[in-house]
């Protein structure tokens, strides 16, 4: 089985947003709605002894995803490969995955009136290509694998390092790692 | 349900109605060019109305801030009663307007600005296949342009398609031509150009969702 | 009365109307099938059908800063619909920033430049005439041609960022015969390339940050003033473990990377340098063979900075002497896989031209030239041959330049120039009255400090001609208006990078009426009689041209994108000084009456109750170029003034409210962001904002301008604008 998703290395992110604009223009995406996002922790402390983290994130992907639960006509997917995907033939709008994902990494899409979000650039992977974040993060801070394959980037580095996932309370199993 | 201009092409003549697109047309064109001339004919503003009105498009013409028509008093030919609109002054306002005022076009005339926020958006790649289609090769950044889709809805009509007009209509047009109106009503000073807004928003505004008459059952 | 009623109240006849004008046009509208459109719209004319500017993958070079990336433009439907980096690009690595991956709205810019205009009214009123390509150029030239024949040459300034067209630009104004040159690098590196030039004879040494354990940076700002592989650079070598300092007022998200962060006083970096160069040399821990062997001057420069002590340094920065003394240890220990940052022009103080000089000889004491993890010569854009048209001799002109270079400026060399003594000259008519001004991809009125000063110069002329993509600043108050095609749409030049020369060309077709700058000249330059300096009948001709050398040709170039080349050699212990060696004492210094040894020199402070007012970049834009854009501006949509929460405190100001920022220079209302990322005698404004026209319409109200505020100082050396001796007093609105 794949289970594909990603790790992000939280030092190396530098808040410059290209993931944000290269996600957007591949998708088509409205200009002021976002498949994903940097979120800026900072400056924390008092001068001088101040810090910053800069946290990207996006769709985490999840194994037990809240959005395909509540989503009543099976229009949220997940991939044998991991990858969780709306149908959107079959979506019908009306919203309750938006709402039911901790993460918010759903919006309504105006244009098409249905929910939004990342795919993993899934017309990228396909064609052997990156998801358009991870080809242009200027850090290397966004990386993306399988992590059930022991030649992927990532699964190598959670075996490396410590690495903390987001809301995991919520059970929704999400597969983006960070790692500091 | 539709706007007006929906329910016109299937309600009134459609050659009347392609006139009506052509002459508004004719507004937005490039004041150099046959058409664009043809708007600062003295009898135009007049014409137009008339047009307007033998299909039943009223406008309220006392609500326009500008109030037009004009009156004799400003320069008016004694036989319309219009303003004369001299070519200078109708391509500075066209330029003003459409291509340049101090950092970009106060009025920008193409549809992809209003449904997408750019040029050459997926409302040009439309308009451009439909030309092609019809053997008219267009720059895909001006194919969406204002006076090539009105335009392109008069020829419908004159020929007499009806339901390839509505459909021309529908999916060119009305999504953004409401947006044009109210911005060329914002910006525009000359006479046949606050008209053709006032015509194009009641042409083109979004029909209330209330229905007109509701069904009884016995 | 009701539009009825008036129509009603006529006896015109609407049968008349309809039979006669709309139903003749109607008529041909059914016979010419809207096709010609001869009609209703003017046609552009047509242009000759490029088979290689098609559907597919195309690659370029971006444009929307100076790095100058490799791109892959994804062309469908004859539209650009994603750009990549080029992994093949030094400067991408397959990478893009923000700004390049938003670079696909620069060409569908709804406000973008499509026709050339003439204005019809003053000049900044907006009101503009549509002119054709020859009767815009017509004018233009007809009006150079007066003023040549009028004034002389000298008399026309031509002022350019410095970008890709320069051979052809400056081709133009040597043709012309004009010795007034002006570049935007005066606002910028000035400082850092005289300093260098005069300590190690290159304009700025390359950086090995793979083998650097140990960077010091003086607010030179990689994670926000993005050069994309030098940025990805600096993020690798801190995940390897390369120790980072920071000095800088304010805490930036490179300073939020470093290992230490130094909020120096403004201005006093240059102290802290010395004072490193003091330790290094009175505690022994400077490489001796390397100084003994490269360098000349140790002597003198022992005996100048022997009273700057870290004691000393410490006053003066604010940083304690501890943390200073440490930072010159970690740096000897690290040494020579060490270096500090050339940086563009730390501190912007006057005295940043001894600042980058102190830098310079730091980076010598430590032996870090030619070696592993330190500084080196890195090939410049000069180093490969590319072919050209054969022209006549450029005509001589012997009039002094209107900046002062070198007549008063002895070490400032020709191609950087002293942009904004320029202006000062216009305005006062010494030594000579300029009466035009060419400006070519620049918006001096947004660019250069004082923009009111810009404008009192621009009434002295009586040409100003603008080429740009959009209308900006500088063109609204133009009398000509000429746009160029944008970087997606046009071939410029040949670009040299590394040792690879790659080539710019159109992915898709120029929009509207958009024109090349190689053609732009062409026609102008034929206009203007000088048709021998511009032997090419369109673009290919003249990259055929560049080509030569290459061994390739240009269909070949276009389809692989770049052509690797041989790069001579560096020879990298021969200095081109005067005495060919590191001069850590410049004889040319001394020779100007200058100190010959970096030395100190106190820079100005705010009054009580004033503060520095900071200047910097954000990673969403490029100066004032890209507010427009709007993915840009989505996640970067204004500028607000970062104040300090002591200092908010004390002028009573939260976060959110509005403050007036004045200067000697005007004012300006912006809100406020209380931060404790920023020294209590600081506020920061992210230059680039303050666009105000409706029109625009993204930029509309987004942000104000600091140009508005900033004062002009010139350092007397290197010519460099101090952009930071600015000093405001802030009060809430």
């Amino acid at each position: 089985m794949a289970r594909m998703g990603f790790v992000i290395i939280v030092s190396r992110c530098i808040d410059c947003r290209a993931c944000m604009v290269a996600c957007s223009v591949e998708n088509g995406v409205p200009v002021g709605r976002h498949r994903n996002w940097v979120n800026t922790v900072g400056p924390t402390g008092t001068f001088p002894d101040l810090g910053m983290a800069h946290i990207p994130g996006n769709c985490m992907h999840c194994e037990h995803p809240s959005c395909q639960r509540v989503c009543p006509t099976g229009a949220t997917y997940t991939r044998p490969d991991g990858i969780v995907m709306i149908d959107q033939d079959d979506c019908i709008g009306c919203g309750y995955c938006i709402i039911a994902c901790p993460y918010n990494a759903r919006f309504m899409n105006e244009e098409t009136g249905t929910p939004d979000k990342c795919t993993l650039c899934v017309q990228r992977i396909d064609a052997g290509r990156q998801p358009a974040c991870v080809e242009t993060c200027i850090g290397a801070s966004r990386l993306y694998g399988d992590f059930d394959d022991p030649d992927s980037v990532v699964p190598r580095l959670l075996a490396e390092n410590a690495s903390y996932r987001l809301l995991t309370e919520s059970g929704n199993g999400p597969q983006i790692y960070y790692i500091d | 349900m539709t706007c007006l201009a929906e329910q016109l092409i299937n309600e009134t003549d459609p050659a009347a109605l392609g006139r009506l697109f052509a002459a508004l047309a004719a507004t937005v064109a490039d004041p150099r060019t046959d058409a664009g001339r043809l708007a600062l004919e003295d009898d135009f503003v007049f014409g137009l109305s008339a047009l307007a009105y033998e299909l039943g498009v009223v406008v309220d013409t006392e609500r326009d801030p500008e109030r037009i028509p004009k009156t004799a008093t400003c320069g008016a030919s004694a036989a319309s009663g219009h303003a004369v609109i001299s070519v200078d002054d109708a391509e500075a306002e066209y330029v003003r307007l459409f291509v340049c005022d101090r950092y970009g076009p106060q009025c920008p005339p193409w549809a992809s600005y209003y449904t997408e926020g750019r040029l050459a958006g997926s409302s040009a790649l439309r308009a451009r296949d439909h030309a092609a289609d019809i053997g008219d090769a267009v720059p895909l950044e001006e194919a969406d342009a204002a006076v090539r889709e009105l335009g392109s809805v008069a020829m419908l009509l004159l020929e007499g398609r009806r339901a390839a007009g509505e459909r021309y209509l529908a999916e060119h047009v009305s999504p953004w031509m409401a947006s044009f109106a109210e911005r060329l009503s914002d910006h525009a000073h000359l006479e046949h150009l606050r008209l053709a807004a006032l015509l194009l928003g009641e042409l083109f505004a979004p029909a209330s969702r209330l229905p007109t008459a509701l069904e009884v059952t016995a | 009365m009701s539009g009825i009623e008036f129509i009603d109240s006529h006896r015109f006849s609407r049968r008349a109307f309809i039979g006669g004008s709309v139903g003749a046009i109607s008529a041909a509208l059914i016979a010419k099938r809207f096709g010609a459109l001869d009609a209703f719209a003017a046609d552009a004319p047509p242009s000759p059908v490029d088979p290689l500017v098609t559907d597919g993958e195309i690659h370029t070079i971006c444009e929307m800063c100076v790095w100058r990336c490799g791109v892959r433009a994804t062309v469908r439907d004859g539209r650009v619909v994603k750009l990549d980096g080029n992994s093949d690009h030094p400067h991408s690595l397959g990478k893009l920033c923000p700004r390049g991956q938003a670079g696909l709205m620069t060409a569908y810019d709804p406000d973008r430049l499509k026709f050339p205009l003439i204005r019809a009214g003053k000049r900044g009123s907006g009101v503009w005439k549509r002119a054709t390509w020859d009767e815009a150029m017509a004018y233009v030239a007809e009006q150079m041609q007066r003023i040549k024949k009028d004034y002389g040459p000298q008399a026309m300034v031509f002022s350019s960022t410095h970008n890709p067209m320069q051979v052809q630009f400056e081709n133009l104004l040597n043709a012309y015969g004009s010795p007034n040159y002006g570049t935007q690098r005066s606002l910028c590196f000035n400082a850092m390339i005289t300093a260098n030039q005069l300590t190690y004879g290159v304009d700025e040494p390359g950086r090995d940050y793979a083998n650097a354990r140990y960077i010091i940076y003086a607010g030179r700002n990689l994670a926000e003033a993005i050069s994309n592989s030098e940025t990805q650079e600096l993020v690798n070598a801190i995940a390897n473990g390369t120790k980072v300092v920071v000095l800088d007022p304010r805490f930036t998200k490179t300073a939020a990377k470093a290992h230490r962060w130094l909020p120096v006083r403004p201005g006093t970096d240059l102290a802290f340098f010395l004072a490193l160069i003091h330790e290094l040399i009175y505690q022994g821990e400077y490489d001796r063979a390397f100084v003994d062997n490269h360098t000349v001057g140790f002597e003198e420069l022992k005996l100048e900075v022997k009273p700057f002590t870290v004691e000393w340094a410490a006053t003066h920065t604010e940083i304690a002497a501890e943390t200073i003394r440490t930072v010159a240890h970690e740096l000897a220990a690290a040494r020579p896989r060490a270096f500090v940052h050339p940086n563009w022009r730390t501190s912007n103080f006057i005295n940043s031209f001894q600042t980058e000089r102190a830098v310079a000889v730091l980076n010598a004491l430590i032996g870090a030239w030619a070696a592993p993890g330190g500084v080196c010569e890195v090939s410049g854009e000069g180093a490969v041959e590319l072919g050209a048209p054969k022209q006549p001799a450029y005509p001589r002109n012997a009039a002094l330049r209107l900046d002062g270079v070198p007549w008063k400026y002895p070490l400032v060399s020709l191609k950087l120039g002293i942009f904004q003594n320029i202006r000062e000259a216009i305005i006062t008519g010494e030594p000579y009255q300029a009466k035009g001004w060419f400006i070519y991809r620049q918006n001096p009125v947004l660019s250069l400090p004082d923009r009111t000063r810009t404008l009192a110069a621009f009434d002295k002329l009586e040409l100003i001609v603008s080429i740009d993509i959009s209308m900006n600043d500088t063109s609204w108050y133009s009398d000509v208006v000429l746009p160029e095609a944008t970087y997606l749409e046009r071939f410029d030049p040949l670009i040299v990078s590394g040792d690879r020369v790659f080539i710019r060309q159109p992915v898709i077709k120029p929009l509207f009426e958009s024109r090349s700058g190689l053609m732009i000249f062409q026609d102008l330059g034929t206009r203007l009689g000088l048709e021998q300096f511009f032997q090419y009948q369109d673009e290919l001709e003249y990259l055929g041209y560049q080509v030569e050398p290459l061994a390739v040709s240009v269909d070949e170039l276009r389809r692989a994108g770049s052509v690797k080349v041989e790069l001579p050699p560096i020879e990298p212990y021969a200095f081109r000084t005067p005495s060919g060696k590191i001069e850590l004492s410049s004889s040319l210094l001394a020779a100007a009456g200058q100190a010959p040894v970096p030395t100190w020199e106190e820079p100005p402070k705010p009054k009580d109750g004033e503060f520095y007012l900071l200047t910097g970049k954000v990673a969403q834009h490029t100066q004032f170029a890209t507010q427009n854009n709007v993915y840009l501006h989505d996640l970067e949509p204004g500028n607000y003034l970062w104040l300090n929460p002591s200092a908010a405190q004390a002028a009573g100001i939260a976060d959110g409210d509005t403050a007036r920022v004045k200067s000697t220079s005007g004012e300006v209302l912006v809100p406020v962001r209380v931060t404790e990322g920023i020294r209590e005698d600081c506020v920061y404004l992210t230059p680039g904002f303050g666009h105000v026209s409706k029109a625009l319409m993204t930029a509309y109200g987004a942000g104000v301008s600091d140009s508005d505020l900033h004062v002009t100082y010139t350092d007397p050396v290197s010519g460099g604008q101090a952009l930071s001796q600015t000093f405001v007093a802030v009060e809430k609105v």
